[in-house]
């Protein structure tokens, strides 16, 4: 909002008219013989004068309602940017500006001749403009493949082709944030263009902050920032650039039940000095695809195998589990082959401090996290192939949460960690939550209901919900309502949640009113460690027609 | 001819509509500095004449912060729904009923009577092509008692 008022029609009508009163009450004073109740006088000098002294009142109030943190928290909305800015400014707090999303994107084309995609090459996918980073050259040969900007084409099961490259969205804003597989249109298409998709999530979109979020972020962030107290560690996170948006934060510490590193002891007794921070750095599972080397380790006896890949701690940090797996030469981005067998591990290598973790649960979703998995391939015929020794690679799919790696280092940093202890930073707890309902509607009602509006609406509810544990219905139903009207109903919404325990088991809640996560302390799942998450594809919405009884 | 005498006691309004005679028919001028003045103040009857005649002449709604000021009959007769003698009868009295309305809100009972509006009396009504002439005569509450103060020539910085 700014503060200068630009339309003189927009004032308000009350404070014209007390001016105007006031302002003829003065000059009868000054001026006894003036007509001032009505006629040309009236009309030409107060009523205009009483019109300008009401824009620039509106103006000083303005202003002064900007430089007062008092009136800024008040309504937010009102203040004028700068001038919040300059308020900020006091506290050492700068408006953080919007980002434009990056990510890759996978271009799929019918030969395998070399493609040339242009600096600046714009698609489109979801109303948004992405441009290519720099001029890409795809190539059939690997020997050709020489500058940073070179793609290798990669030959595909349906005889197309593929490259990766990279692009940025046009605009700053979390709007541009593609979810992985999302298809985009080129605005020229390259020579034997098939289609294009993003290979990942797209990241770094953030919106310029707002005046309500600036200062609710001085708030969290006008304490001390140190690895000290509850607040005091929400602030010195809200304070960095980087981390400052994350969406939820629990801390387990000394006296938490969830905490388990504390209480190693025979006697059952909590020494303290270390903290558990659970971090939700994003509002949807963050997707990646990744490229494995599997390698064959066990013969089927038909004629297939078991496959085994190694998930490094660096691949995705605190990652929650492998979501697909698939020959990378597959066309068909659907499907995975099953998993055997996955074996979580702790790899705590490395120079610096590291945090004291023994057993995998403790450091399962934190960045020290590892993994090997084991698959059938239900495709390669492994006949002529030998264990232990043949290898293939596959396309992987993870989901999980970023920042995790970059959280840790920065806690763990000498400048930063608490001498008297450590701290080990995890991804919440997930329950991947699924729901169904259906929307009522009566015979002939003819309005137009926008599913995917719907849809996504609800997983912004579902992953705003904080360190709450419950997920209520009613909530949910609250925000279909927002979407319908004339008559058309919501049936109870079945909600299913799997929490993924940090030992790897899983647990099933399932409700139709309210969705409750189990306290197990014991096995760090309690309403202080998991959080939520409802991707729009994980919601089942069918509508029905209702016909009207005969009476 | 009025004199600076005539006007004790009263107080003044800005003539806005210049050039009216005592008797037969004048084109007024819109101006508040004349060619032969630098401005008119008038009080009594002319002051209520000139309200009447501004009220008339406003469109209701144009005043941004007074949006019951003003009448319909320009509006009306823009728009062309005036067609007839008896239709442009019909929106004066309808304007003179929010011409009186808007009058009476703003005198106060220590105005003379001579400036507080009594009637707005039709004389007649002429359609010519596309021209209406209306006649129309205001009376104050003094009635035929009126003392008819002619504009006193001012300069703007010796209004008061």
């Amino acid at each position: 909002m700014s503060i200068e008022i630009t339309d003189l029609s927009t004032l308000d009508p009350d404070l014209v008219e007390q001016l105007q009163e006031e302002l003829a009450e003065r000059l009868q004073e000054a001026h006894p013989t003036l007509d001032l109740k009505s006629g040309v006088l009236r009309d030409l000098l107060l009523n205009l004068s009483a019109i300008l002294e009401a824009k620039n009142q509106t103006e000083t109030d303005r202003i002064r309602r900007s430089a007062s943190l008092a009136e800024i928290e008040a309504d937010p909305s009102l203040a004028d940017d700068d001038a919040v800015d300059n308020v900020m400014s006091n506290y050492r707090i700068t408006r953080q500006e919007g980002e434009a999303a990056t990510g890759q994107v996978t271009i799929i084309v019918s030969t395998n001749t070399t493609t040339t995609i242009a600096a600046g090459a714009i698609f489109e996918a979801d109303g948004k403009q992405f441009t290519a980073d720099t001029v890409f050259v795809a190539k059939a040969e690997p020997e050709n493949v020489q500058a940073t900007t070179d793609r290798l084409m990669q030959a595909l099961s349906d005889g197309s082709f593929a490259f990766v490259i990279s692009v940025t969205a046009s605009e700053v804003g979390a709007e541009s944030m593609l979810k992985k597989d999302t298809l985009l249109t080129p605005e020229t298409p390259p020579l034997n263009f098939v289609k294009a998709l993003a290979t990942n999530d797209f990241t770094g979109g953030v919106d310029t902050e707002t005046n309500q979020e600036i200062l609710t972020r001085m708030q969290e962030g006008i304490a001390a920032q140190a690895l000290s107290n509850r607040v005091n560690m929400t602030a010195l996170l809200r304070a960095h650039e980087d981390f400052s948006s994350y969406v939820a934060s629990s801390i387990i510490g000394y006296g938490d039940a969830e905490m388990l590193r504390d209480a190693r002891l025979i006697a059952p007794i909590s020494v303290g000095g270390r903290v558990d921070w659970y971090l939700r750095t994003a509002l949807q599972a963050y997707r990646i695809g990744v490229t494995v080397t599997a390698t064959l380790i066990e013969k089927t006896t038909d004629n297939r195998g078991i496959w085994q890949f190694g998930i490094g701690r660096d691949v995705l940090p605190g990652f929650y589990e492998v979501a697909s797996i698939r020959p990378t030469t597959s066309g068909e981005f659907s499907g995975t082959y099953p998993i055997e067998e996955e074996i979580r591990s702790n790899d705590l290598t490395g120079d610096g401090f590291i945090p004291d973790v023994q057993t995998v649960e403790e450091g399962a979703y934190s960045r020290f996290q590892a993994a090997v998995v084991r698959f059938k391939d239900t495709d390669t015929a492994t006949n002529s192939l030998t264990v232990n020794s043949s290898t293939k690679q596959y396309s992987v799919e993870l989901r999980g949460q970023p920042l995790i790696k970059d959280l840790q280092e920065y806690l763990s940093s000498r400048d930063i960690r608490n001498y008297a202890g450590d701290l080990l930073v995890k991804a919440p707890v997930p329950c991947f939550v699924r729901l169904s309902f259906e929307i009522e509607r009566p015979a002939g009602n003819t309005d137009e209901i926008d599913e995917d509006a719907i849809k996504v609406a609800l997983a912004d509810e579902v992953n705003a919900v904080s360190f709450t544990g419950r997920l209520p219905a009613s909530s949910l139903s609250d925000v279909v309502h927002n979407f319908l009207k004339n008559d058309v109903a919501v049936s109870a919404i079945d909600m299913l949640g799997r929490i993924r325990r940090p030992d790897a088991t899983t647990a099933w809640i399932r409700s139709s009113e309210v969705l409750v996560v189990p306290s197990e302390p014991d096995k760090m799942v309690t309403a202080k460690t998991v959080q939520f998450f409802l991707d729009p594809e994980d919601i089942g919405l069918s509508i029905v027609t209702v016909g009207e009884p005969q009476v | 001819m009025s004199t600076v005498t005539d006007y004790i006691g009263r107080t003044v309004d800005l003539q806005a509509l210049q050039g009216a005679k005592q008797f037969g028919d004048t084109l007024l001028q819109q101006t508040l500095v004349g060619e032969t003045n630098r401005g008119l103040i008038i009080a009594g009857v002319q002051k209520l004449a000139q309200r009447v005649t501004i009220e008339f002449f406003t469109d209701v709604g144009s005043i941004t912060y007074e949006p019951t000021r003003g009448t319909a009959f320009m509006p009306s007769l823009r728009q062309g729904r005036l067609r007839t003698a008896l239709e442009v009868e019909q929106a004066f009295r309808s304007a003179v009923i929010d011409i009186k309305r808007t009058l009476r809100q703003q005198e106060l009972d220590t105005d003379p009577d001579d400036e507080r509006i009594d009637e707005i009396e039709l004389i007649s009504i002429v359609l010519s092509g596309d021209t209406v002439i209306l006649r129309f005569r205001v009376i104050s509450l003094a009635g035929d008692e009126r003392a008819v103060l002619f504009p006193l020539m001012t300069t703007l910085e010796g209004i008061s």
